[in-house]
């Protein structure tokens, strides 16, 4: 409805997950007890398995793999190397053929293992996409028309044209991650390749990530890059030696997976009532108060913020209240802030608080917080009129004719 | 929701099943052996043309050392281009067959990355290896009815007898490689000692010289090498105009769908071992 409101209604982004969560998603892949177990192969056991094939020892991959993925979204998985995060995605993807449990996916798979090349480095650019789509069975009409696509997407120029042996390893990336996810797919199993090419080349990679999630698509990355995670992951779990060892959503499961000191909340701490959720309405004035216990006679500063996440653009700031200063005298207390006319389009929002002190050099040491960065925050429920928008600024313009 | 179908739905459930095999596997199988013949040449300046000159060149050598050098004769014929002929029409198909068993073989471990990367029935591609000796059995196959056509025979329909034996073979070879292939995977030396038990395998068995040059008693047990089996169905038709003996048939017939399952079979079971070897 742009220009039809002369008021509010800054058209920017889209309105965040709050659709998804909304209609039931029905989950795309589900596994249950996944077990995988490689053989471990020697002189002797080797014959064994060509000839006799009963038990020989085997190396555990994974055990007791569990979890759900939902249209739409992208689960997160973390872990070092070696953790199992490949294998899992192989079992997934029918690569490997799973030792214990049920796997369930539910649709066509686009999957990205590694960047390795499928095949000789003496194809051209061009034959080895060809080549990809029809083992994919990609018609043929239909290969010419993504090739093009493809080619342009790359940004290989006349290297396209040439062997792959001539490649740089960017190039080879930008080749293969143009390719692999030139269908679309809608379930992508992704491992570790977010962070392949230039920044421009990464900026499409992400780019063309949010279209196909926006399309629909779902899928899992396997990665140890954790921002990477934030970005894209709602939820996310810890493999560890073929287990699944946390679970949650991704900022909390990041926080305690790269071990971040929490503040203890031995000066000042929100109070133990201090609700979960915040309920508010849109475009109303609205007052949230909040608890807080101070233990020590000292400035304490308060500041708070409203963000929230987008998959595949990761989280942003909509509403920041400045730190100022709530308290000097031990006690409890009750902070509110007021803000008229909550500018905010329904949807599920973070509300992020922080309790600090002034250090030395003016800077504020944390003494308590609850927020995403450390996988505590509150949630921030927005009820009302839907709008297009996320923020609701109070704007007028019009529009108006200066040349014919 | 938008629809993120566009068309590509894998249909399951409905399709036709042939030991285990679907429509698509066919239609994959057709892209494995388009790559493997690309794959083959690629860097070469002449590429594709290198299928068709290597076995010419190698069956013109055989043509000139036999039929100009040692001049030899089948026993009771007149001219050596007969005993080339009749070389030719045994070299040929054991041509394709050693080039089937060689690719093949290696088909598996020379395409890790396939194999790592793309959920598949890896069976395919033995299979596809070993049909790839249809182009030299083509090349051979033109080669010996130009021999012919130059020794005067006019051609005759009996030749079709010829179609099941090929058929047949390719059965038969197709299994020993899923065999092989598998093993290859984990004892990689098979591919390294097969070339060396082909050319055991060859003079072993009367392709080189006729069966009648064997002692006796080994000509019984000859009489069922597979390999003469199969010589012997291309020899008859080709240059007697008749067909091979029913029983030859029904044997190699028995042969290659025992060789075919059980190959098959043995892969099956081993391909689940593969992830811990590629």
């Amino acid at each position: 409805m742009p220009g039809s409101s002369g008021a509010g209604g800054l058209l920017a982004t889209a309105v965040p997950g709050a659709a998804g969560e909304e209609t039931a998603a029905r989950s795309v892949i589900e596994c249950l007890d996944l077990g995988k177990t490689f053989v471990v192969l020697d002189g002797q056991s080797i014959w064994r398995v060509v000839f006799g094939g009963d038990s020989v020892k085997g190396f555990t991959a994974l055990r007791n793999v569990t979890l759900q993925v939902r249209q739409g979204e992208f689960l997160g998985v973390l872990g070092r190397n070696g953790a199992g995060k490949s294998t899992l995605l192989r079992t997934l993807g029918g690569v490997y053929a799973s030792t214990s449990g049920t796997v369930r996916v539910a649709g066509l798979v686009s999957s990205i293992y590694e960047l390795g090349m499928v095949g000789n480095q003496l194809l051209t650019g061009h034959d080895f996409a060809r080549r990809w789509l029809s083992l994919h069975g990609t018609g043929r009409r239909r290969v010419v028309r993504l090739l093009s696509e493809i080619a342009e997407f790359a940004e290989l120029g006349d290297y396209f044209d040439n062997p792959i042996y001539t490649y740089s390893a960017g190039m080879k990336a930008r080749l293969f991650f143009s390719v692999a996810t030139s269908l679309p797919g809608q379930i992508y199993l992704i491992d570790e390749v977010l962070s392949v090419g230039d920044e421009h080349f990464q900026t499409k990679c992400w780019r063309r990530l949010r279209e196909r999630l926006a399309a629909g698509a779902s899928g899992i990355l396997a990665t140890h890059d954790w921002t990477a995670v934030l970005k894209l992951c709602r939820e996310a779990c810890v493999l560890e030696r073929g287990r699944i060892v946390d679970r949650g959503s991704s900022p909390a499961v990041v926080q305690r997976y790269l071990g971040l000191p929490q503040p203890h909340g031995d000066a000042a701490a929100f109070a133990a009532h201090l609700p979960s959720v915040y309920c508010a309405l849109a475009e109303e004035d609205t007052t949230l108060s909040i608890p807080i216990d101070v233990k020590v006679a000292s400035p304490v500063w308060f500041a708070c913020s409203v963000e929230s996440f987008r998959q595949g653009i990761g989280w942003s700031h909509l509403l920041q209240v400045e730190p100022r200063p709530v308290a000097s005298t031990a006690g409890l207390y009750e902070v509110e802030v007021t803000i008229p006319s909550l500018p905010l389009s329904p949807g599920e929002y973070s509300l992020n608080l922080f309790l600090s002190e002034r250090g030395a050099e003016g800077t504020l040491v944390p003494l308590d917080v609850r927020s995403w960065t450390y996988g505590n925050d509150l949630a921030f429920a927005v009820a009302g009129k839907p709008r297009e928008s996320v923020t609701i600024l109070p704007l007028r313009w019009r529009g108006r004719q200066t040349q014919s | 929701m938008r629809s993120g179908d566009d068309g590509f739905v894998a249909v399951r459930g409905r399709t036709v099943q042939f030991l285990g095999f679907d429509r698509a596997d066919a239609r994959r199988l057709l892209n494995f052996l388009r790559m493997g013949l690309r794959d083959r040449f690629l860097g070469s300046t002449l590429g594709l043309v290198w299928a068709i000159v290597n076995p010419l060149l190698m069956m013109g050598i055989f043509t000139f050392v036999f039929a100009f050098v040692f001049r030899s004769r089948l026993p009771g014929a007149e001219t050596s281009l007969s005993f080339v002929i009749w070389l030719i029409s045994g070299y040929g198909p054991w041509l394709a067959i050693s080039d089937s068993l060689a690719t093949s073989t290696g088909s598996v471990t020379g395409n890790s990355g396939l194999v790592k990367n793309l959920a598949f029935k890896t069976e395919l591609l033995p299979i596809a290896g070993s049909l790839m000796g249809l182009v030299p059995l083509a090349v051979s196959t033109c080669y010996l009815v130009a021999l012919l056509v130059l020794s005067g025979t006019r051609p005759s329909l009996s030749w079709l007898a010829i179609l099941p034996v090929l058929l047949l073979q390719f059965v038969f070879i197709t299994g020993i490689g899923l065999c092989l292939a598998a093993v290859n995977v984990f004892v990689r030396d098979t591919v390294m000692v097969l070339p060396n038990v082909l050319m055991i395998l060859l003079f072993s068995s009367p392709i080189f010289y006729p069966l009648s040059e064997f002692p006796k008693t080994v000509q019984g047990v000859l009489q069922f090498h597979p390999f003469q089996v199969i010589a012997e169905g291309y020899r008859q038709p080709l240059l007697y105009r008749a067909w091979p003996a029913p029983w030859s048939l029904a044997y190699l017939a028995v042969l290659s769908a025992m060789a075919f399952l059980g190959g098959l079979v043995f892969f099956r079971k081993l391909k689940g071992y593969f992830d811990a070897r590629i």
